[in-house]
């Protein structure tokens, strides 16, 4: 569906940090956001799904405006964003987590909870056998599942990630491309923060190199592999 | 030192009334993230319209509760709406202070209102029976299955309903919960529904148990704080194992100190405690 995001100013406090950020998508495109630490690509992600106020521009998913809408009301939207850190809520079991991720839908006549929860688990096999436990013990990499699962259980027509291969081994990494690559095979477009830029690149059908509040280059994935400013400025270290 | 079991049966009724208590003052620390001053006089309020109800209306003992407990719901939902909504940005510390100005206001008003002198529930008087040398009222019987069965009543909200898992959720991360589509704003009005009519109900208790006065909200802070916080504050869990332990604590220890510096023995456990477990008596990882 199309995504568009117009000339984006946001900040904290008296700190603009986006200064101007121009993004669009269209149907089931992956699109992978990369640049230097502090560019502002977490904040862009968090504008976009109302933790961060939007001070101009305009944001439109499948031509409805969702400029300033809370959190809670992006949601309705077919929007599930997963955060860089504190992606899950480290309290409640993994099935507790899987129930405030329908929680926007549990009301629904076509929602049936166990079977959405089935669903996910094809995807995150790992996860059926901790059903019970607190996803405040489990793994890094783990969480990182349970937090993706939780954001898929709507089944959303956009997946926001951030970060999702954060401080992960890399085996793991492997798998958390894997499961991503997949989600978006299945029809869910996706809009990604990557630090591992040439990897993320890699799978991503377009590229945006976000640097002090503004984007730079724009690409198809490879392009940006190619450009060879690309490679010095922003992939120079991994 | 033979432990006397009278002392024992107090200490598990006066524990009931901490456990319930600390319980709602809890629940309310864990979404909104401010220790409510103010909450030692919502149990007095609660205190005093079931007295109204029951001692000056002549309404039945179970009609006063009622009238207390929903009472002190809407009380603190309608102070939130006046006073606390205003703060919700605030630090924490902020909302400590606006809530002792709310405490002082409501203790004032229950003394205008009531005077200042202590009251008695209108329960028939009877001899107590006892039972293999313990002393018991109807009134201390009906008070520990009442907890029980909000202790249980709770747990089963939290653990089993939507509602209750978004709470807990929410009290884990605020932010997060929003992010799931959870109108956060909505669980904090169930909140103070929730924890009003817990903090009424303890407060009927208490005036069961002893006298309606116009600071005995107040002044059974002291264990209730020190309950909360020894259980780790926010843990409801917690809240309520600390207060058995701080209940029996303080009635046992008149064994060995002068009783009218038993709420020392709180104020005490709530040091040692914070000294030797700052994560409260479960700590984080068993949650
Ligand atoms: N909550 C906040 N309050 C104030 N400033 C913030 C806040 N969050 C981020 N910033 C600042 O905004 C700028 C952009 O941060 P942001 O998290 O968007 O960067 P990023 O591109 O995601 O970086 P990273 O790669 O480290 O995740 C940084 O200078 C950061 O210090
Ligand atoms: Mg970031």
């Amino acid at each position: 569906m199309q995504f568009e995001a117009k000339n984006i100013v946001s900040g904290y406090g008296d700190a603009r940090i986006l200064d101007g950020v121009d993004l669009s998508m269209v149907d089931d495109e992956m699109v992978c956001i990369i640049g230097p630490n502090g560019a502002g690509k977490s904040t862009l992600l968090k504008t976009i799904v109302g933790i961060v106020d939007t001070w101009e521009g305009k944001v439109e998913f499948a031509g409805e405006d969702i400029t300033d809408l809370p959190p809670e009301r992006v949601v309705d939207h077919g929007i599930c964003y997963v955060p860089q850190d504190d992606n899950v809520f480290a309290d409640l079991t993994i099935r507790e987590n899987l129930r405030m991720g329908a929680w926007a839908a549990e009301d629904e006549a076509w929602f049936d909870f166990d079977d959405r929860v089935e669903a996910v688990y094809e995807q995150f096999p790992v996860l059926r056998e901790r059903l019970s436990q607190r996803a405040g013990s489990l793994s890094g990499g783990q969480q990182q599942m349970v937090a993706m699962a939780t954001a898929l259980m709507l089944d959303p027509d956009l997946l926001i990630l951030d970060e999702p291969s954060a401080g992960l081994a890399p085996k793991l990494i492997d798998d958390v491309f894997e499961r991503i690559a997949e989600i978006n095979d299945a029809g869910t477009q996706i809009l990604m923060v990557e630090q591992n830029a040439r990897r993320a690149l890699r799978e991503s059908d377009r590229g945006v190199v976000l640097d002090m509040g503004q984007n730079h280059i724009e690409g198809t994935g490879q392009d940006l592999l190619d450009s060879e400013e690309v490679t010095e400025l922003y992939l120079g270290t991994t | 030192m033979v432990l006397d079991p009278q002392f024992v049966w107090n200490g598990i009724v006066v524990g009931s009334i901490i456990s319930v208590s600390a319980l709602g003052l809890t629940l309310i620390f864990g979404i909104l993230n401010f220790i409510n001053i103010a909450y030692g006089d919502y149990m007095a309020t609660g205190a005093y319209i079931a007295f109204a109800v029951n001692a000056q209306m002549g309404l039945p003992l179970v009609v006063a509760i009622a009238a207390g407990v929903g009472g002190m719901a809407a009380g603190a939902v309608l102070v939130d709406k006046v006073v606390f909504e205003h703060f919700r940005t605030s630090s924490p510390v902020t909302l400590l202070i606006v809530s002792i100005g709310v405490a002082f206001f409501i203790r004032n008003l229950i003394r205008a209102v009531w005077g200042p002198s202590g009251n008695f529930y209108d329960v028939p008087i009877e001899a107590n029976p006892s039972l293999f040398g313990v002393r018991y009222s109807v009134e201390q019987v009906s008070i520990i299955i009442a907890s029980l069965l909000l202790l249980a009543a709770v747990y089963v909200l939290l653990r089993r309903t939507r509602i209750g898992i978004a709470m807990r959720a929410a009290s884990d991360d605020r932010t997060l919960t929003r992010i799931r589509g959870v109108d956060t704003e909505r669980l904090v009005l169930y909140v103070w529904i929730a924890g009003g009519a817990i903090a009424g109900l303890g407060g009927i208790m208490l005036g069961l148990d002893a006298q309606i006065r116009p600071n005995m909200g107040f002044t059974t802070l002291i264990p209730i704080f020190a309950a909360t916080i020894l259980g780790g504050i926010g843990d409801p869990k917690g809240a309520v194992a600390g207060g058995f332990a701080i209940g029996i604590l303080q009635e046992v220890s008149v064994v060995v100190i002068p009783s009218e510096y038993k709420f020392a023995v709180a104020l005490a456990a709530l040091i040692i405690g914070l000294l030797l477990r700052p994560d409260g008596l479960f700590g984080e990882a068993t949650r």
